[in-house]
């Protein structure tokens, strides 16, 4: 294709920093990206535009796929945990692959960070060269995602940059694994910060990186090629960015990038009017840290807590979105804390999956959202070593109600196959010791990267697949986490009555049953799951999942009944009647919260871990369809005791399958409804009682220390709190001071942009 | 010409009668941009009382509008006063705040402890129906989960505008006003018969 003229004139020959400030001063004077108030490209020449856009989206998905393969990791190659971007010189995305989206926007301001900060001048930005980061403090999400950037230069001038994500299993941490430990309560615990460093150059890893990796992990032959994928996929773009240009023209692909950001803005906004209602949505959202009294902790995190997070989405008229946090509990001496970025990331994918998943997404999508993160709180922290460790343990949190809040406007609007509650809000296992070959090491399992979805409007949630980061991700074959672990699989396989019931329930979690096998010596360290609440991620009527745990068994006779060919415990099975508890003898731990650290394991102690809670319902669940009932309990999704309790279905199994009586069944939901009505008391009342339970100083432990922290560090939450229950202005929670070392202050690490 | 989905098959899409490649057909497909009036033409038909529908807001409740005003009504005929001041101050709500309660729900090992969360059930008073469910610590505020701005919908969006405007404000704060107002009327009752405030804990 023949040269094309210059249409656009934007003179990129001068330094980045000098670019993002204009970018940033058109954004300001016009609300256009760039200022592009027309679509010139698109609108001349509509297909060689759709042309121009297909190469790169599909350039940067097959970097994904290459990256792939050159990883040996179980994570990146099987579960599919990486992404790859293409972004314009000041860092705003154009195109992204699929995987893990979440770090698109991140990364971008990681390039961003690294103009703001003068690379141009040190250490240079040079053809060749590579720079990583997993440093939340700059941008990224924790530790394990590690970004390589990729400048893309084209006859000497910066006119792009690649950058892909991975999730690396070690990191170096306090304790073995990917750096969620929750025993990680300060930042310098978490494991290896890179924190963006010029780690390659002419496409080489530098050996000193090399070594510092080697020397500082215990898997480091994992991180290290997961850094040659990074490097591939990154090289992949920069070639094929190359023939585009060669193609299309120079001029072309500068101008061209931009309009589709600008177009993925309006694309956004579009979306927003088309499927939403102005208004404002609200759900709170919370999360638990236990920590107090656990093997390991550090004095200043010996406390649980229970976390706020008052989501409240505001749609405007103009169809600008305002994310609200105003009032969430503080930052704390645990893991849980979210930086600025990875709520902004977590904002992307949410877009992503639910508004912006054609079209353009890209920059352009969240140019129109507003995000309010009070300072000193545990979504914008203002102290220096801050934990960020599992900062996605609130990014799910609030994501997820972030989807229940879309929901309602995708409901009203009548696109009720658009609804999505809330879903699983994932945990993982971290674990070290010494592995089935004899060697010292350590690392993650993240199969839960496949977990559970909400239910939409109008069927049932995913089953054991979806999670909010990585909507594609896949759990990777048992086979290949055995050959990795000293974990055998005695079974994995979907989690009875674990899905939020509801006229359509949400999706089922899994579990893993793991043998430690040809192993003396294996710790394991959960990454911190829901504990103590449920998700307030059902809608119309339908609950959300309950807490997660795990079963445990010690100095079993496992190995006795294998030999003796006996029955051993592939799963859970009745949760009153558990297989582990029922099919083998030893020291038996059952229902341990899903943030239990164990003391070391050895060959033949059992591991279960319930990847609970399962995702959110919808509707009433006595208005659940009784054939998917009959579905459910024979396929062991739901028991005959919650379809008979929940659902109102009574039903009898003969000859192996289960089947609904229609009489009984419609006679218990009539009878189930007028209960209701006898047992529910009007709200008025309620108030009145709890009113007093408040007042009286009923509300006690955690929940009490949550709202004075609230209280305390919000007065217009504070007012809110106090208004609805009519209390006076003094009114305070009695509860125990806040950690050491709250303050408010500007953070000293963060550079100003 | 007609859209996609057709009104009849919005209808088994609604009602849970499609397949997942139908749904996923429609999922995939541009959306249909009458989809909110033959939605809504639906919903008219489904219920059997008058009052035109302008916003369904949940599986049973829609606003609607009523000599004037626009108030919250169940498909039962139930009414929620105004749109604004948070309907479920207007439910009947059973709370799972104990052990005993919460196991009904989330069986043994998977109980939330009541400490930190209870699970609030709202009811139509008038058919019995969950309407919504909470899972919120203790002492934690009833949430108003939707206040859409329906004038700003109506008019700039859809450009269809309402015959009046009513400001969308949160009026919840009333409803607890008047509370408090009876609350204090019946303590000053109370006192002068009994010497002590009345009050019970009738959920509990």
């Amino acid at each position: 294709m023949a040269k094309q003229p210059a249409v656009v004139s934007l003179d990129d020959r001068k330094p980045l920093r000098e670019l993002m400030a204009e970018s940033a001063a058109r954004w300001e004077a016009t609300g256009h990206y760039q200022g592009l108030r027309e679509l010139k490209l698109k609108n001349d020449d509509p297909l060689r535009y759709e042309l121009f856009h297909a190469r790169l989206l599909s350039t940067v998905i097959a970097a994904r796929e290459v990256a792939k393969q050159i990883s040996s990791s179980v994570m990146t190659r099987e579960e599919g945990e990486l992404s790859f971007a293409l972004y314009t010189p000041e860092g705003d995305s154009v195109v992204f692959s699929t995987g893990i989206m979440v770090h698109i926007g991140v990364m971008g301001n990681f390039i961003k960070w690294m103009i703001a900060n003068g690379y141009e001048e040190d250490p240079g930005i040079a053809e060749g060269d590579h720079f990583a980061n997993n440093d939340v403090l700059i941008s990224a999400v924790h530790v394990p995602d590690v970004y390589f950037a990729t400048p893309i230069v084209h006859e000497g001038e910066i006119i792009g940059w690649a950058s892909g994500v991975t999730h690396v299993l070690e990191v170096g941490s306090i304790t073995p694994g990917g750096g969620m430990t929750s025993l990680a309560v300060e930042r310098q615990l978490e494991g290896i910060h890179v924190c963006a460093e010029k780690v390659a150059v002419n496409d080489r890893l530098r050996r000193d990186y090399e070594l510092r990796i080697r020397r500082n992990t215990r898997l480091a032959s994992f991180w290290l090629l997961d850094d040659r994928a990074r490097i591939t996929g990154n090289v992949f773009i920069r070639n094929e960015v190359k023939k585009i240009i060669a193609e299309f023209g120079l001029d072309y692909y500068k101008a061209a990038i931009r309009e589709l950001i600008e177009e993925g803005r309006r694309h956004h906004l579009g979306r927003v009017r088309e499927r939403l209602i102005p208004g404002r949505y609200r759900n709170p959202c919370f999360h638990s840290s236990l920590l107090k009294e656990r093997p390991g902790v550090l004095p200043q995190a010996n406390r649980d807590t229970l976390i706020h997070y008052p989501l409240e989405l505001t749609v405007r008229p103009s169809g600008e979105i305002v994310l609200d946090l105003e009032g969430a509990s503080g930052w704390g001496f645990h893991n849980f804390n979210a930086p600025p970025g990875s709520i902004y990331g977590g904002l992307s994918i949410a877009l992503a999956q639910t508004m912006d998943y054609d079209g353009r997404a890209n920059s352009g999508c969240v140019l129109n959202v507003v995000l309010k993160l009070p300072r000193g709180s545990i979504v914008n922290p203002d102290y220096d070593f801050v934990s960020t460790g599992f900062s996605w343990g609130s990014v799910m949190a609030i994501f997820n109600g972030f989807l229940k809040c879309l929901s309602r406007g995708f409901h009203g609007r009548g696109y009720l196959e658009e609804v999505l509650t809330g879903g699983n809000i994932t945990t993982a296992v971290e674990w070290g010791g010494k592995d089935q070959y004899g060697r010292q090491t350590g690392g993650v399992n993240v199969e839960v990267t496949a977990s559970a979805s909400g239910a939409r409007g109008v069927t049932d949630g995913i089953d054991a697949a979806w999670s909010l980061w990585n909507p594609e991700g896949d759990q990777g074959n048992a086979e290949m986490w055995e050959l990795l672990y000293p974990h055998l699989y005695l079974g994995r396989r979907v989690v009875t009555d674990s899905a939020g019931a509801g006229r359509f329930r949400g999706g089922a979690c899994f579990e893993s049953l793991w043998m430690i096998h040809k192993s003396e010596f294996v710790f394991t360290y959960q990454i911190p799951g829901v504990a103590r609440v449920a998700t307030n991620y059902g809608i119309f009527g339908g609950y959300g999942g309950g807490p997660a745990y795990i079963n445990l068994a010690k100095n079993t006779d496992i190995a006795q009944r294998i030999s003796a060919r006996r029955d051993i415990p592939h799963g859970e099975g009745d949760p009153g009647r558990p297989e582990i508890a029922r099919l083998v003898k030893g020291e038996v731990l059952r229902g341990e919260d899903a943030q239990y650290i164990s003391e070391p394991l050895k060959e033949g102690a059992l591991y279960e871990k319930l990847y609970l809670p399962g995702g959110g319902g919808y509707g009433d669940p006595l208005e659940r369809a009784v054939d998917a009932v009959e579905r459910d309990v024979n396929l062991h999704f739901v028991s005959p005791k919650v379809a008979r309790r929940l659902y109102g279905v009574e039903g009898l199994e003969t000859g192996g399958e289960w089947k609904v009586d229609a009489g009984r069944t419609a006679k218990l939901r009539t009878r189930l409804r007028k209960s209701r009505l006898a047992r529910a008391v009007p709200v008025k009342d309620w108030w009145r009682s709890e009113r007093e339970r408040i007042v009286a100083g009923g509300i006690k432990g955690e929940a009490a220390a949550m709202y004075a922290d609230c209280l305390s560090r919000s007065p217009a939450w504070a007012r809110t709190y106090r208004e609805f229950w009519a209390l006076p202005a003094e009114f305070d929670f009695s509860a125990p001071p806040p950690p050491p070392g709250r303050r408010n202050r500007a953070s000293s690490m963060v550079p100003k942009r | 010409m007609e859209t996609y989905p057709t009104k009849e098959v919005l209808k088994d899409l609604i009602e849970g009668r499609l397949d997942w490649p139908r749904i996923k057909q429609i999922m995939s497909s541009p959306k249909d941009s009458d989809r909110f009036m033959k939605y809504l033409a639906l919903a008219q038909e489904r219920v059997k009382w008058t009052e035109q529908i302008l916003l369904p807001l949940g599986e049973h409740l829609y606003i609607v509008a009523k000599n004037g005003e626009r108030v919250v009504k169940c498909d039962c005929g139930q009414e929620f006063g105004d749109w604004r001041g948070n309907w479920k101050l207007r439910a009947l709500i059973y709370s799972r705040d104990t052990r005993e309660k919460l196991e009904g729900i989330y069986p043994g090992a998977r109980c939330p402890d009541p400490q930190w969360c209870e699970v609030r059930e709202f009811y139509c008073p008038g058919c019995g129906t969950q309407l919504e469910v909470e899972s919120v610590p203790p002492g934690y505020p009833i949430t108003f989960d939707f206040l859409p701005d329906l004038d700003a919908f109506h008019e700039q969006w859809l450009e269809r505008p309402l015959p009046d405007r009513i400001e969308a404000q949160d009026r919840s704060g009333e409803v607890i006003r008047r509370w408090v107002g009876d609350l204090k009327r019946e303590k000053r009752v109370g006192t002068k018969h009994n010497g002590k405030a009345t009050g019970s804990r009738k959920s509990r």
